[in-house]
């Protein structure tokens, strides 16, 4: 089968041809084209204070793609002709070039503008030998893989299936590629999200939620509460601290990862569920833990609302004594015991009691993005994070971003968010943990839920099986 | 072109709110103690025909660490320059951490005035009355106010002189205390000492009113105890109340100021911006208390509500800045009375678009843990050491002074080399405590020589306060640093507090993307050309007239 090399207007599995370098007519191939893996850019720390380099950071830079053609023609002016349509492709700003062996799957290369080329004319003859050289994206990319069509997300940790999670399985690629996500629609609500994603080991084995009525060593004036629907799991689901003593002193300690597992190695963002019997009641909450509890970290405020809400307790790693990765040389990775974190929590004023209902502990050692969409009015659009763009935006829910309308909801305001969004790690399974609450941090409700789709375009370093 | 580390940069105006990083040749930021976030530096891949809306003076930048959302670093764009070089067209972008802030506003602000050079003799003043300023006799050598009705003048009841404090008033502030001690060349009930406290609308009242007395007595008022919440000018005066006397003597005087001189204290504002109308009791300030009032005044776009301020304990007798002043040389200054104490200002972190901002002294557990394979260099520095200090200052009636304060240091002593240096406080009047407190804070810097170092940190390092490894670009100053391969102290390892070789302040961190590394400044700042001219402007504006 021929080889496909051509110029296209898009990466979709069907493009428009711009130009086809490989027609048999006009353009010929007389080589496969070269489509060395890009280079590795390194950050390499050189020092006499020991042996070999260190390397800090890595990045791959922009590949080089290289073909040989033949362009030949009836006549020198027909000849020229091809060459200027050459030329025009070659010196936009940005184009695609699609690759297949005629075995393999198609994959696309963006380039940039490359009009340098060596041009070889075999005059009187109406044909020229030229030598491309496009600058190019390191990586080639597959067409749009619609990997999840449809996966619904409750906001409850405690739900059936996909309390706060999903598994993305089945990612195609040579490297982890970015994400490009559909949150579902606002339901006219603005509210604040917080995704992150695991995308190494076993996701599975990571506890993500410790419900605060598994929590031990409760202090005298913390008690197990009756089932209340308001609050997460069955039969007494939640804890109650009526500040008997009203100092900052431990209320109940949890395990935050499991134990014996590899997978709970890593660095964790707190989110507690609490809720106040009287919102005007000044409570503070901390977090200790490590030998002895003597990491101590930030003393947080509760909203002036009764909630229930949830309050970012901030970072924590585990093990947090600084650990190897593995022990010596042997490569295999050390796992961890006595994950215990301590959760404290005073009343400076007030009368009424604290409730916990769940420690939310949420991978955030490779990404973890919170986004506060605001509703514009009641617009019936989606929410899309954009990986491949690092942009958020909304798109008319009659519509997709890929369909012939693609309308972007231009009334929703510019959409603040913070951190880097999900990557997908190929031959892997990719938990994205998801969860969201109003912008005052209140929840909006254990029942509500979010129709998720996932997509991407896979990534690689040459070609696509 | 991509940064090789997973940092994501964030540009907000009012027009626009977007990520960048895509677009970003290189980006580097630099924070310092005292300050927080200083300044950061990035190049964008734009075409220049274009006006971004992202762009603009003043606009926000965020830079976060993308695995866990954290800011590493916060500021706003100062002008954003655009260019076309070999590499093509680019705006390069310059922005100042949330620092800057302090220095957005020059305003004239009194907390605890001594001087005597504000009060004035006010118009009620009957002719023959007499103002003068005299130094007493004691060792204290200080300028005592004397109002007299001279010999011979025919006084009628509302009789009066004196002079009157109206700069509370000028500089838009408002009266809370008011204290001194007299003394009189008679006794008698007829001829009081008073406070008069005033305000703008003709609200006034008699706040104090003693009599004439040889013994002396104390004369403090203090707001809605003794004059209504609002006054702002203040007049200290002898009036001969009743009946008519022609003076007879030279014994009709009262001198005020005896003892600790006269004090104003103007009103001050909580963190929160609410007005301070009780707790006056005490004569001075706390430098923590005017990082409150700070806050309250004029630093709006900190958040001053959920601000962190620890409580210091030095009571400063003298801080008035009538010819105008920034927050910063104020903080500046609060950090001579504390040397152990910094302020910086960081990302918001409860309040949208209010930085975080602390008051706080120098930890004294070490935070991080790291070694010199990466590059440290530590010049050391003898030229440090001082075992005297002349304090320059000038006594509330104008008069230049000098204070000496002295230490051992060993190193000098065994050589006999005694090194002086000189501190000038500049031309604002202040007393001889608070002078003698900053030569004692200068000596206490300058005990043992400073390590004006830098660590090169191009790998994760732990970090005992959150109890896991830190990239570079997470590492902040503001903490202490033990390197650990450098010659150690014998105690080393169990030191709580510098010792000048193992363990560090760590003052500055300057991160750079390109080839993630973050250069941190031990101790103090490193000799860098830098450094070195702002240490030089600082100097100074600090001499010129505050």
């Amino acid at each position: 089968m021929a080889v496909t090399f051509k110029f296209v207007d898009r990466i979709d599995a069907a493009p428009t041809t711009r130009l086809n370098l490989n027609d048999g007519t006009s353009f010929r191939l007389l080589q496969d084209p070269d489509f060395s893996p890009p280079p590795m850019r390194r950050s390499v720390v050189q020092t006499m204070l020991r042996d070999g380099d260190y390397v800090s950071s890595t990045a791959y830079e922009n590949r080089v793609v290289k073909a040989r053609l033949l362009v030949s023609a009836a006549t020198q002016d027909a000849l020229a002709t091809q060459l200027q349509l050459l030329h025009r492709e070659l010196d936009r700003r940005a184009n695609i070039i699609q690759f297949s062996t005629g075995e393999t799957n198609p994959v696309f290369f963006r380039t940039f503008r490359s009009p340098e080329y060596a041009l070889d004319m075999e005059s009187p003859e109406p044909k020229a030998y030229v030598n491309l050289s496009i600058a190019a994206e390191p990586f080639a990319l597959g067409v749009r893989h619609d990997i999840i069509t449809s996966v619904t997300v409750t906001n409850n940790p405690a739900a059936g299936t996909n309390g706060m999670f999903f598994d993305v399985t089945g990612v195609l690629g040579d490297i982890p590629t970015p994400s490009f996500l559909n949150t579902g629609p606002l339901s006219g609500a603005s509210r604040q999200t917080v995704i992150a994603v695991r995308r190494r080991g076993t996701p599975a084995n990571h506890v993500f939620v410790r419900q605060a009525e598994t929590f031990a060593n409760l202090s005298s004036d913390t008690t197990l509460q009756a089932n209340d629907p308001a609050m997460s799991g069955a039969g007494s689901n939640y804890i109650r601290t009526t500040f008997a003593s009203a100092g900052l002193i431990s209320r109940g300690d949890s395990q935050v990862v499991a134990s014996s597992t590899i997978d709970s190695v890593g660095t964790y963002r707190i989110f507690l569920r609490l809720r106040k019997t009287v919102a005007a009641d000044v409570i503070n909450v901390q977090l200790r833990w490590g030998a002895a509890l003597t990491i101590i970290g930030d003393k947080v405020a509760t909203p002036s609302i009764a909630g229930p809400f949830f309050l970012d307790m901030g970072l924590i790693q585990m093990p947090p004594n600084g650990a190897p990765q593995s022990a010596g040389h042997d490569g295999r990775d050390l796992s961890l015991m006595n994950s215990q974190v301590n959760v404290y929590a005073e009343r400076v004023s007030g009368t009424g009691s604290l409730d916990w209902d769940y420690m939310l502990i949420i991978p955030a050692d490779q990404e973890l993005a919170i986004a506060n969409w605001t509703v514009a009015g009641t617009p019936a659009a989606d929410t899309y994070m954009d990986g491949p763009n690092e942009a958020l935006y909304t798109v008319m829910s009659t519509d997709t971003p890929f369909d012939a309308n693609r309308r972007v909801d231009a009334a929703t305001p510019p959409i603040p968010w913070v951190g880097s969004l999900p990557m997908l790690s190929p031959n892997q399974t990719n938990r994205l943990y998801m969860f969201w609450y109003n912008a005052d941090t209140s929840d909006s409700g254990l029942a509500e839920t979010r129709v998720c789709k996932v997509s991407y375009w896979p990534r690689f370093l040459y070609i696509r099986p | 072109m991509t940064l090789a580390v997973p940092l994501a940069v964030r540009l907000k105006t009012g027009r626009a709110d977007r990520h960048v990083t895509r677009e970003l040749r290189d980006i580097s930021y630099r924070s310092a103690i005292p300050g927080g976030f200083a300044s950061a530096q990035m190049t964008l891949d734009r075409p220049l025909s274009l006006d971004p809306e992202e762009i603009r003076q003043f606009g926000k930048v965020y830079i976060y660490d993308g695995r866990n959302g954290r800011t590493v670093w916060y500021g706003r764009l100062e002008d954003p320059g655009r260019g076309v070089t070999a590499e093509g067209q680019q705006w390069t972008l310059t922005a100042t951490g949330a620092a800057a802030h302090v220095k957005d506003r020059t305003v004239p602000l009194i907390y605890v005035d001594t001087s005597w050079e504000r009060w004035h003799r006010f118009g009620l003043s009957f002719m023959a009355g007499r103002d003068d300023l005299q130094y007493d006799n004691t060792v204290a050598d200080e300028p005592r106010l004397i109002l007299q009705c001279p010999r011979g003048v025919v006084a009628a009841s509302g009789w009066q002189v004196g002079r009157e404090y109206r700069h509370l008033r000028d500089f838009g502030q408002k009266l809370a205390r008011v204290a001194s001690s007299y003394n009189s060349g008679r006794t008698v009930t007829d001829w009081r000492v008073q406070y008069v406290t005033r305000d703008g609308a003709g609200g006034s009242e008699i706040a104090a009113n003693g009599g004439f007395t040889t013994t002396g007595s104390g004369l403090t008022v203090v707001v809605v105890t003794n004059f209504a919440n609002g006054r702002d000018l203040v007049e200290v005066k002898i009036v001969r109340q009743t009946s008519t006397e022609t003076v007879a003597n030279d014994d009709t005087w009262s001198r005020i100021g005896v003892g600790p001189g006269i004090v104003v204290r103007a009103m001050l504002f909580d963190k929160n911006g609410n007005e301070i109308t009780t707790g006056y009791t005490a004569d001075t300030v706390l430098a923590s208390e005017v990082v409150a009032d700070l806050l309250g005044r004029l630093l709006n776009k900190f958040d001053g509500a959920n601000a962190s301020i620890a409580t210091t304990t030095f009571a400063i007798p003298h801080l008035a800045y009538p010819d105008g002043t920034t927050a910063e040389k104020v903080l500046s200054d609060l950090m001579g009375f504390e040397s152990t104490f910094y302020w910086a200002a960081w990302e918001p972190r409860v309040t949208a678009d209010k930085a975080f901002f602390e008051w706080r002294s120098w930890p004294t557990t070490v935070r991080y843990e790291a070694t010199a394979a990466d590059g440290f260099d530590s010049p050391g520095s003898a030229g440090e050491l001082y075992d005297r200090v002349k304090v320059r200052w000038r006594d509330a009636n104008g008069r230049v002074r000098f204070n000496t304060r002295t230490q051992t240091v060993a190193a000098l002593a065994d050589e006999g080399l005694p090194r002086e240096a000189l501190i000038d406080l500049g031309d604002e009047a202040t007393t001889s405590a608070a002078a003698d407190r900053v030569g004692d804070q200068f000596l206490l810097e300058h005990a043992a020589a400073p390590n004006a170092g830098s660590l090169t940190v191009r790998q994760p390092i732990f970090d005992a306060t959150s109890g896991r490894k830190v990239e570079p670009w997470e590492i902040q100053p503001g903490h202490l640093i033990r390197v650990r391969d450098v010659l150690p102290r014998v105690d080393g390892l169990n030191a709580t507090s510098r010792d000048a070789v193992t363990i560090f302040r760590l003052v500055g961190t300057d991160y750079r993307a390109s080839d993630n590394s973050c250069t941190l400044e031990l101790d103090s700042r490193p000799r860098q050309i830098t450094s070195v001219v702002a240490k030089t402007q600082r100097d100074f504006e600090y001499r010129r007239r505050r």
